[in-house]
């Protein structure tokens, strides 16, 4: 009697879902991703094709979709001019010294598979603070106020462009291999996440912080250690320690020997080989080369 | 008993789920519909070589901007603005600063090295995704990491090849497009929205609103943004009920239109009044009320004597010729003093007042005397009458109970009283309204910036 109530049960299911088969799908609300050939940008997106997607697997994002940034900030978009600087930038700067001092595939196999350029950077007015670049799931770094990049001005480049690429590009690694948990027990009492901004530079390098934002917690702390030693010009990096004085000098230096070592030892990475190629090739910055794309080594297509 | 229930229960629910009697409201399915839209959308924004004048809310309390948008069909998004100061709130003060960065206000500007593309997303949606340097204008956060707090992405709410109403997707605000006439060019296009705005709604002009046969007031349309009050009522302190406009070529477009007619956004000009596209009507109203409602402080009415005609003419030139007189050698210690009677004014000081004033020249320097009456002030329908009631001022009681000057009275007499009212300037009566009785026409224009 049981089995019966169980089969009557099932086949009033069934006839219900027989039923409701009248109800048929349109077509689908999504566009297959075939590329717009007929866009005034087609000959810019083929190159971006071609020299991200292809040989790095990265899709290089500068047109914005509003709606995948944080509802909490105002942005604006990129330009298409300084979209195509910086895409050209980043391959001499980041992607083509990887390929030469570490190796052709190593981007490939850890680099960002998303780069999204926006044109302003992200304002919290009432910190007093703005949001350069971030970097998220180990696998998408954001480049922000791209607009303002002034092209001929080394030290702004560096600070809104290189340094960020270096930073953000440090956190997706630290995000898919653990940075040493003794990194944060060097200045473990002075991290401070909501008042770091009220630090001068030179306050956070006498607290051993290579910047005022590295002060604000350790995971920030690592990166920026490493970015800014390979974008600070020796001249830079030997004042900053010279202000530093022996306490926060030393803590300096133990933490920069700490991002050596596991850059090393887990992406056998040599940071100062890495250093002095980016140094190298800010201190000579051409941009017929970098826009031609003439750094590129020989037997590689341009 | 209880298998028996389940069964039931389970019978009726298959039932109900499956009911054949809903309707289908829509032919297509919500994905097709989508689709249709986007292609509408698709099809419709680069129809115009000349483009699209759009009205651009950036948001539901921002005054309107007007602008000139092209669309090409490969993505190439221009837009035309002519470049104006903008304000915005920065830690606790106004910043100021053009509209368009790097460029210089007053002059057009032009930017087409920009994309535009219509998506799907809650919708149709139209986006400017790559930077230009007039469109993003109001959505750059600026200092305040919020700028004018504008939208680049739009949701589509309709299309058609008259009209396509947007509605920003972040902020909210909306903006109307239409066909760019083909004969005028950008010059001419934002002069004419601006020489509408002033004509209509410039110093400090007043308009009538009657919506259903009730009328409002519209104060401070120059603005961008009506400042609506019940009729005949000045505008408040606090609280005030704001409705964003913005001129186009043939009238006005509001943000939204006055509450529950929300959609009636274009008010077209015809025979100098603004008809709604529900059958609202914005005009000049009626001019008594107007001259009573116009006096508030720091504003009122100043009386061009020179223009006026009849028995006033006489009388000035009377009380002129005897102040010249009585004043001439009226103090012994200034070099020079000789009184000339130049300005009455209706103004709000505490209470409503005839304020006359006369200047004079005392050690070589230009000086204003200041003599003030209060007056009592009525209307009706198209006219008004003036009352006086008493001196206000020390000036005044000394002009007043000055026997050498006894004019003062005749003159006070003559500019008060019970006048009828027209304008030589219908559009905008502030700038001309003449108050007329037996004898007399005594012309005054408004001014919003009473010294």
């Amino acid at each position: 009697m049981k089995k019966a109530q169980y089969l009557i049960l099932i086949g009033i299911i069934a006839l219900g879902f027989a039923s409701c088969q009248g109800d048929s799908f349109g077509p689908s609300i999504f566009i297959d991703p075939v590329e717009d050939t007929t866009a005034c940008t087609r000959e810019f997106d083929e190159w971006l094709y071609q020299h991200y997607t292809v040989k790095y697997n990265v899709d290089f994002l500068y047109k914005l979709d509003d709606s995948s940034t944080d509802p909490n900030y105002n942005v604006v978009p990129v330009s298409i001019g300084k979209a195509d600087t910086v895409a050209h930038l980043a391959l001499y700067l980041w992607y083509d010294v990887y390929d030469s001092v570490v190796s052709p595939t190593f981007l490939l196999d850890n680099g960002p598979k998303i780069i999204q350029l926006i044109g302003s950077a992200m304002i919290n007015a009432s910190q007093g603070t703005e949001k350069l670049g971030y970097a998220e799931g180990g696998s998408k770094i954001t480049l922000l106020k791209i607009n303002k990049m002034e092209t001929h001005n080394i030290e702004q480049l560096n600070e809104y462009i290189f340094k960020t690429m270096h930073h953000e590009f440090s956190h997706i690694l630290h995000q898919q291999k653990a940075y040493p948990k003794e990194f944060g027990l060097i200045t473990p009492n002075d991290y401070d996440p909501n008042r770091w901004q009220d630090r001068t530079a030179v306050e956070a390098w006498e607290l051993g912080f290579v910047s005022n934002y590295a002060s604000s917690q350790t995971r920030e702390d690592f990166v920026e250690t490493i970015a800014n030693y390979i974008v600070k010009t020796d001249k830079d990096w030997d004042y900053m320690m010279s202000k530093a004085g022996e306490t926060g000098g030393a803590a300096i230096n133990q933490k920069l020997e700490m991002c050596r070592l596991w850059l090393k030892e887990k992406w056998e990475v040599d940071l100062d080989a890495m250093r002095a190629e980016v140094q190298k090739r800010q201190a000579n910055l051409n941009w017929d080369d970098i826009m031609h794309l003439t750094f590129l080594h020989e037997n590689e297509e341009q | 008993m209880k298998k028996y229930i389940y069964i039931v229960l389970a019978l009726a629910s298959v039932l109900c789920a499956c009911s054949r009697d809903e309707e289908n409201i829509f032919d297509k399915s919500a994905a097709e519909r989508a689709q249709e839209a986007l292609d509408n959308a698709n099809a419709v924004l680069p129809m115009y070589e000349g483009g699209w004048e759009m009205i651009y809310f950036a948001n539901p309390d921002s005054k309107g901007y007007n602008l000139i948008l092209k669309f090409n069909e490969d993505s190439r998004a221009t837009a035309i603005v002519k470049n104006v100061t903008v304000e915005y709130a920065n830690g606790g003060s106004t910043k100021r600063e053009a509209l368009v960065l790097d460029a210089p206000v007053g002059t057009i500007v032009t930017d087409s090295l920009s994309t535009w593309k219509a998506k799907l997303d809650n919708g149709p949606v139209l986006s400017f995704d790559t930077y230009n340097d007039v469109f993003h204008a109001w959505a750059d956060p600026r200092e305040n990491g919020d700028g004018l707090l504008g939208d680049y992405e739009f949701l589509i709410l309709s299309a058609d090849p008259e009209r396509i109403v947007l509605k920003g997707q972040k902020h909210g605000g909306y903006s109307i497009l239409r066909p760019m006439k083909a004969d005028i060019t950008p010059e001419d296009y934002f002069a004419s929205c601006e020489k509408l705005l002033n004509t209509y709604f410039g110093n400090g002009n007043i308009m009538t609103l009657n919506k259903n046969g009730k009328l409002y007031y519209l104060h401070e349309g120059s603005t961008g943004l009506f400042n609506v009050t019940p009729y005949g009522e000045k505008v408040p302190e606090a609280d005030p009920v704001l409705y964003p406009l913005c001129p186009t070529l043939d009238g006005i477009m509001l943000c939204y239109g006055f509450w529950e007619n929300k959609n009636e956004r274009l008010f077209v000009l015809k025979d100098d009044q603004f008809i709604g596209e529900q059958g609202s009507v914005i005009n000049s109203g009626d001019l008594g009320q107007l001259f009573l409602t116009y006096i508030d402080v720091n504003k009122g009415w100043k009386a061009d004597l020179k223009a006026s005609t009849g028995t006033i003419t006489e009388v000035i030139s009377t009380f002129e010729a005897q102040i010249k007189e009585v004043t001439k050698d009226n103090n012994a210690k200034v070099t020079s003093i000789a009184y000339t009677y130049s300005d009455t004014v209706f103004r709000y000081e505490g209470s409503l007042i005839l304020r006359m004033k006369f200047e004079y020249k005392q050690n070589g320097k230009k000086n204003t005397s200041i003599a003030d009456y209060a007056i009592g002030i009525t209307h009706e329908t198209g006219g008004v009458t003036m009352t006086f009631n008493k001196p206000a001022n020390a000036v005044g009681t000394a002009w007043y109970n000055n026997e050498s000057v006894s004019e003062i009275k005749t003159l006070i007499n003559t500019v008060l009283g019970t006048f009828v009212l027209s304008s030589k300037d219908p559009i905008n009566p502030t700038t001309a309204l003449i108050l007329s009785k037996e004898g007399s026409a005594i012309q005054c224009s408004g001014s919003n910036n009473l010294k």
